[in-house]
């Protein structure tokens, strides 16, 4: 299947300064995303998943203009035709969404959930009042609430409930593409099910290409189509859902998957774990080199000299590692 | 051989909104040598049950309300308070979930450790500090000066953790209490810990108690579950009959909400919201998201009973 | 730590440049001939204007204002602050003999203002909502709101003229000296104990506080061990500015308590309508005021490690 392409990633550069002020100039850069090049393809959901600190988050919110770009280009496309600079800035905000990670803290709590999932409308359309509300009614019954509630404040619902709100205000304006930034890490894990079901049905009914950064593998496993691995700004490998789980080449991939804990007493206990050794560098000093050449049981003395590249490029599966 | 035995325990809390009953009833026991897993999520009582045994929940506007707790024929619910800070120093080693709040941000870690060794041991600070550094270096933080001076903010996650290890199991305890110790652990760094915790368990001998959400940490560590509901223990067994067996539709729920990796099984999840503690349940809390409810359900309170010798189950099915 | 510390340095600077700015405008900003009100003062009845002119030219005020400015701060730089008209003596020469009694008074009431507020925030915080926590809170109630020369008054109406303990004035012997740092400190000690009750109940909630109760460790060293250190941070925080509440409270209470200082210094420089001492008292205590806090600032590594490494 070719799929076509909406997003473009090419030699993406995020970085944060710290600690620079009038007096004092500090060079320290936080290296968020250091050099990510990749695509997203249309309906598609690419898992982007990492550990804290690889700058998965970053990556997400630089993709919808939320953080300042060093270096690099992301493109938009639309049916195989680049989407100019002025028009991406336009219908980005519309045609690109957000569902935060904090069901807590992503609603204002001075706001009716109502007024919540009708302001994009507000901003973005020039329908009628009562249009709007009734298109609020209905977005609440997409995702599972009654539309009685639209008056309610945020605090009188649970965290699942005010997540599911906070999918309706994304899909409110009809957006094509939505980053999912942790969207159910801070739900118990019964009510994480139903919000990724809601998402996967969602995403089939309504055509939409999602960006879902998770640090959960086992989620990622169940909602992605595809998979980016990251580690300290870089992407290390990715590839297609079942070349990933079943076929790792990227011994951090291989470690992350071997460290999750699997509900089954005798299998958790019998298999090898690959632990590593450390933590994570800081990302205001990587490693030269491959970013993990520090922690990695394959290390070569190449690894510290060249940083490898993502490769093959435009593949089904490309890793970064000079083993392969 | 049974180190703790707690029986019907009832705790409430009274908060401006209303009283809430997040312990409800609770029995069990924890035997010299095994690891029993505690697993639940928000409202369970999960922590409460295991705070409050050793003086460790604020009254108020927590109350222990009834019950008992034998450890060594005595009492823990009703020990003078000398009695009990000397149970916690000597006896029973606590690690929390965030290491990071857990740790007293403006002394240094190498202080934090010797503390109660100091203190309760009598040891000089001289001591108290080779035996520290010795302590920090089986928990994997290495030998050097940086580390040993240092406070909690320069540590990594990781290491933070392994630091209140070292710090919980300085007097040797009897009984480990882990309150979701990795839960705020970055996957490859649990792992780490998980690792390290089963080393110092064969090392010192010592019972544990760890409680967490994740039903894949349990499996790989526990030996027995309890699984805990609402304030409720709803289901009690060995960690490989839990699993493969289970009997309550909650543990059943829960096994449920886990995406199997390689497979292409479906998820289904559990229905409905999680317990509101303030409610007052008359029958079975989890009545109102069971698929397989019935009317007893809902008007009585389903009492433990025995599937097998080990294996114990709150529910009408 | 070192860098921590230039920086600060470096940010006095603009700090000091503009309380120059300020107290240079006061005098010559305000309405009316300044060597009239000076000379009227001073001597009484109509000044022939070759007078006038001549204390013109002496003091300057011919010359543009930015030279004047320019002078102005280069004098004060080399330690002339001019001359006071109605004392006839250099200004700086009058600071350097009053300072000692105002910075005396000041410290003393710092001291016991650190001594009231921090024992009646423990009392309050360790006793929450018992009786003691309430008379506690009325107290510091009151020392936030009474005014500084009510206070001074009663307390020498109780102790001076009832009590006949300790003398309503004067600076002679060490009994001089309490009733008016008491009256000092006890404003700076309500705050200080509101800080401080809100601060320990806070830290007493927070997880580590948890984690040394279930060391096993006695309520006491959990107390003034753990909590009370992370307590006072924000307590810290705020000193500097209470020194210089302290100063600023001089001038009222050395007036009330009819102490020499540099309040009373600036107070009657104030009624003489003597610019230059004013100028160069004001100037002195901000440049005070200005050290005292970037001593704090820096001292303030000692207590949060945090801010170390930031």
């Amino acid at each position: 299947m070719d799929a076509k392409q909406i997003i473009e990633i090419e030699d993406l550069q995020v970085f944060y300064n710290t600690g620079s002020n009038l007096f004092v100039k500090d060079n320290n850069y936080v290296r968020a995303v250091d050099k990510v090049s990749f695509n997203i393809f249309e309906k598609e959901t690419l898992g982007l998943v990492g550990e804290s600190g690889c700058g998965k988050s970053t990556l997400g919110r630089a993709i919808l203009n939320l953080r300042p770009i060093h270096k690099g280009s992301i493109n938009f496309f639309e049916n195989d035709q680049m989407i100019n600079k002025k028009e991406t800035n336009r219908l980005s905000k519309k045609n690109n969404q957000i569902i935060f990670q904090d069901p807590f803290s992503s609603l204002n709590p001075r706001m009716s959930v109502g007024d919540i999932v009708k302001e994009p409308l507000d901003i973005h359309t020039k329908l009628k009042n009562s249009e709007k509300i009734s298109r609020v009614r209905e977005l609440f019954e997409m995702v599972g609430l009654d539309p009685g509630f639209i008056y309610r404040y945020p605090h009188e619902f649970s965290g699942g409930q005010r997540q599911r709100i906070g999918i309706a205000r994304a899909i409110a304006v009809s957006p094509k593409f939505i980053v999912c930034d942790e969207p159910i890490s801070a739900l118990d894990v019964s009510i994480q099910v139903q919000i990724i079901k809601l998402l996967k049905k969602l995403q089939s009914e309504l055509g939409l290409t999602l960006l879902f950064i998770s640090h959960d593998l086992s989620v990622v496993w169940y909602i992605a189509d595809r998979i980016a691995v990251m580690y300290l700004g870089k992407i290390l490998e990715i590839g297609s859902k079942k070349e990933i789980f079943q076929n790792p080449k990227h011994p951090y991939t291989k470690a992350l998957l071997s460290s999750i804990p699997l509900p089954d007493p005798i299998e958790e206990r019998k298999r090898g774990k690959i632990i590593l050794e450390g933590d994570m560098p800081s990302p205001t000093n990587p490693p030269v080199g491959c970013v993990f050449s520090t922690r990695c049981p394959n290390y070569m003395p190449e690894c510290s000299i060249g940083e490898p590249m993502l490769s093959p490029k435009n593949d089904k599966h490309s890793v970064a590692c000079h083993l392969i | 051989m049974k180190l703790l035995e707690v029986e019907k325990l009832n705790i409430k809390f009274n908060i401006l909104d209303g009283v809430v009953n997040a312990v409800n009833g609770v029995s069990f026991a924890i035997n010299k040598g095994e690891v029993l897993g505690v697993v639940g999520e928000s409202g369970s009582g999960k922590s409460v049950t295991f705070l409050s045994l050793f003086g460790l929940i604020p009254q108020p506007p927590g109350e222990i309300v009834s019950g008992k707790a034998i450890y060594k024929s005595e009492n823990l619910l009703d020990m003078n308070k000398k009695r009990l800070l000397k149970l916690r120093a000597e006896e029973i080693g606590f690690i929390y979930q965030d290491p990071l709040t857990s740790l007293n941000p403006v002394l240094r870690i190498i202080n934090q450790i010797i503390e109660s060794p100091v203190l309760n041991r009598k040891l000089t600070k001289a001591e108290a500090i080779s035996e520290a550094k010795i302590l920090l270096e089986r928990v994997g933080i290495s030998d050097e000066e940086k580390n040993y001076n240092s406070y909690p903010h320069q540590f990594s996650g990781g290491m933070r953790q392994r630091a209140m290890i070292a710090m919980a199991i300085a007097n040797k305890p009897n009984i480990l209490i882990a309150d979701e110790p990795t839960t705020a652990l970055d996957v490859t760094i649990q792992a780490q810990i998980i690792e390290l915790v089963k080393k110092i368990k064969d090392e010192i001998d010592m019972s544990i108690v760890w409680i967490s959400h994740d039903l894949g940490v349990i499996a790989g560590i526990a030996d027995r579950v309890l699984v805990m509901y609402a304030g409720y223990i709803v289901e009690e067994a060995p960690v490989l009959e839990l699993f493969k067996n289970p009997k309550h539709p909650y543990t059943k729920g829960l096994l449920n909400s886990i995406p199997r990796i390689n497979s292409d099984n479906e998820v289904e999840g559990i229905d409905g919201i999680p317990p509101d503690g303030l409610k007052k349940h008359l029958g079975c809390p989890f009545s109102e998201r069971c698929k397989l409810v019935l009317d007893k359900c809902i008007n009585r309170f389903p009492v433990r009973k025995k599937i097998n010798n080990h294996h114990s189950v709150s529910c009408f099915l | 730590m070192i860098n921590y510390t230039i920086k600060r340095i470096f940010e006095v600077i603009p700090v000091l440049l503009i309380v120059s700015i300020i107290v240079f405008s006061v005098m010559h900003l305000l309405p009316g001939d300044p060597t009239l009100l000076m000379l009227a003062g001073a001597e009484g009845g109509s000044i022939p204007q070759e007078r006038l002119d001549e204390l013109r030219i002496i003091m300057g005020l011919n010359k543009p204002l930015y030279e004047q400015y320019y002078n102005f701060v280069t004098n004060a730089i080399s330690g002339d602050l001019g001359t006071s008209i109605r004392l006839r003596t250099p200004v700086t020469e009058i600071l350097l003999q009053k300072f000692p009694y105002t910075i005396k008074l000041s410290l003393l009431g710092l001291m016991i203002a650190i001594f009231l507020g921090v024992l009646i925030g423990l009392v309050a915080a360790l006793f929450k909502d018992t009786w003691l926590d309430h008379i506690s809170m009325t107290f510091s109630l009151i020392g936030v709101s009474m005014p500084i020369y009510w206070l001074g008054l009663l307390l020498i109406l109780i102790f001076s003229i009832n009590l006949n303990i300790f003398p309503s004035s004067g600076a002679t012997g060490w009994k001089s000296i309490v009733l008016p740092a008491l009256t000092l400190g006890f404003v700076s000690a309500g705050l200080i104990s509101r800080l401080l009750r809100s601060s320990l109940l806070e830290v007493l909630n927070e997880d580590y506080i948890r984690t040394a109760k279930g060391k096993g460790l006695t309520d006491k060293i959990i107390l003034i061990k753990h909590a009370l250190k992370n307590a006072m941070i924000p307590v810290i925080t705020i000193l500097g500015l209470q020194f210089g509440n302290m100063l600023a409270g001089a001038v009222v209470t050395e007036t009330v308590f009819s102490r020499p200082g540099l309040g009373r210094l600036v107070v009657n420089g104030i009624l003489w309508k003597d610019y230059p001492l004013v100028q160069g008292t004001v100037l002195f205590i901000a440049c005070i005021y200005v050290l005292v806090n970037l001593f704090v600032d820096i001292s303030y590594y000692w207590f949060d490690p945090r801010i170390k490494l930031k």
